[in-house]
């Protein structure tokens, strides 16, 4: 059967998917932006990071998983679960808007960096092969295997420096990224943030989300772990514990323990080169000279 | 304390230790979450035992093994090799 070929450059990786011809096939609308017109603007020096063969029905995927080695539930229910294979672990993820029905199961082998991606076609007999929980799931891979994180988070660039505000929902994420960007500096993204060491520097990208955006890219300069306070506080007493806080947000399956080693390795190395601080806020502008001032000092 | 011994090397591949540069520390990886908040650090002593603690290990032979690396008078090293199981004995909330 023949292919079409499709090159995606997320978080500065290189994905090459090999697509059946006999079937249409989309990315959503989040997707915009980081599909490549050809291996030409690439840069043909440039390695492929990832391949990605997609495939048409479930029911085509090979039956060679064993037993399960990870779910992961909401609310009880799994969205998608983990299973052992001779080559490398099978992933059965089920449909995120309707959770009873299966949507994909994929294959992945680690030595290869190699995906099969079996999916059902959708209502309007489309192939989404990339079609949501699958792409964070193999980015979450991806950071098993380079220098790179997963982490929720909001970024922002004021064309001097890179900030992170990291947490879970409720601490002031956005909030703090809408300050900013009133103060003229860029959002990266204002929930999950890729981060990568590239050349001896750490770096944050966006990554597709359900929504529309082009590709961001910041130097990473600080880290907050921020909090609502009644006025603003810093606190940067201990590194460690402050590392361990920030791994605490980073996106991770714990199944594996050589993967939350990795993590862990990560996180330790960020901590070497950039400030960790929790952060009281009180959301108005003032926070941002605060921040500014501790910056400094 | 031979007993705890045994408990401690079989709750070993529970916990990752990782060396921060400055010290070692622990953290429980437990039903697929690894706890981040609860989270032991391990001076050099500490990490030479965990590293060096394995099942069939008992009192006298850890003494041994911690007293041929360090150079160090066995009677204290008895001292602190039990002041630190029980130190682990809490955090891997052995009974």
């Amino acid at each position: 059967m023949s292919e079409a070929t499709i090159h995606l450059k997320i978080a500065d990786f290189i994905f090459q998917l090999f697509v059946p011809n006999n079937v249409l096939f989309s990315l959503d609308c989040g997707f915009e932006g980081y599909v490549t017109e050809g291996r030409a603007e690439i840069g043909d020096g440039e390695p492929v990071d990832l391949t990605i063969y997609c495939h048409v029905g479930c029911s085509n995927a090979p039956k060679i998983w064993g037993g399960e080695i990870y779910s992961a539930k909401n609310d009880g229910i799994a969205l998608w679960k983990i299973f052992k294979t001779h080559e490398g672990i099978c992933i059965h993820v089920n449909d995120s808007e309707e959770i009873s029905r299966l949507q994909h199961i994929a294959f992945y082998q680690e030595e290869k960096q190699e995906w099969n991606i079996y999916s059902d076609l959708n209502e309007s007999q489309t192939l989404e092969s990339l079609r949501y929980p699958m792409l964070p799931i193999i980015l979450y891979y991806l950071t098993t295997q380079t220098s790179s994180l997963l982490v929720h988070a909001s970024g922002v660039f004021d064309g001097k420096h890179g900030r992170l505000f990291s947490g879970f929902s409720g601490v002031g994420k956005s909030t703090m990224a809408g300050l900013w960007q009133d103060s003229g500096a860029k959002i990266i993204n204002d929930d999950r943030l890729m981060l990568r060491k590239i050349d001896g520097r750490w770096w944050m990208f966006n990554t597709p989300m359900y929504y529309s955006d082009s590709p961001k890219k910041a130097p990473l300069d600080f880290i907050y772990l921020p909090f609502h306070q009644v006025k603003n506080t810093y606190e940067r007493s201990n590194g460690l514990e402050m590392s361990m806080r920030f791994m605490a947000h980073c996106i991770q399956h714990g199944y594996n323990s050589i993967h939350v080693q990795r993590h862990l390795d990560n996180v330790l190395n960020l901590s070497k080169e950039m400030p960790i601080a929790r952060l009281g806020v009180v959301p108005n502008m003032d926070v941002l000279t605060f921040i500014k001032d501790h910056e400094q000092a | 304390m031979n007993e705890l011994i045994k408990s401690i090397s079989e709750k070993k591949p529970q916990f990752i230790c990782r060396d921060t540069g400055e010290e070692m520390i622990l953290i429980r990886l437990e039903n697929n979450v690894a706890d981040f908040n609860q989270y032991l650090t391990l001076n050099e002593v500490g990490a030479f035992i965990w590293e060096n603690l394995n099942e069939g290990d008992d009192e006298s032979s850890l003494t041994a093994k911690i007293c041929a690396e360090f150079e160090a008078n066995e009677t204290e090293v008895l001292l602190d090799l039990q002041a630190f199981l029980e130190k682990l004995r809490s955090y891997l909330e052995i009974k």
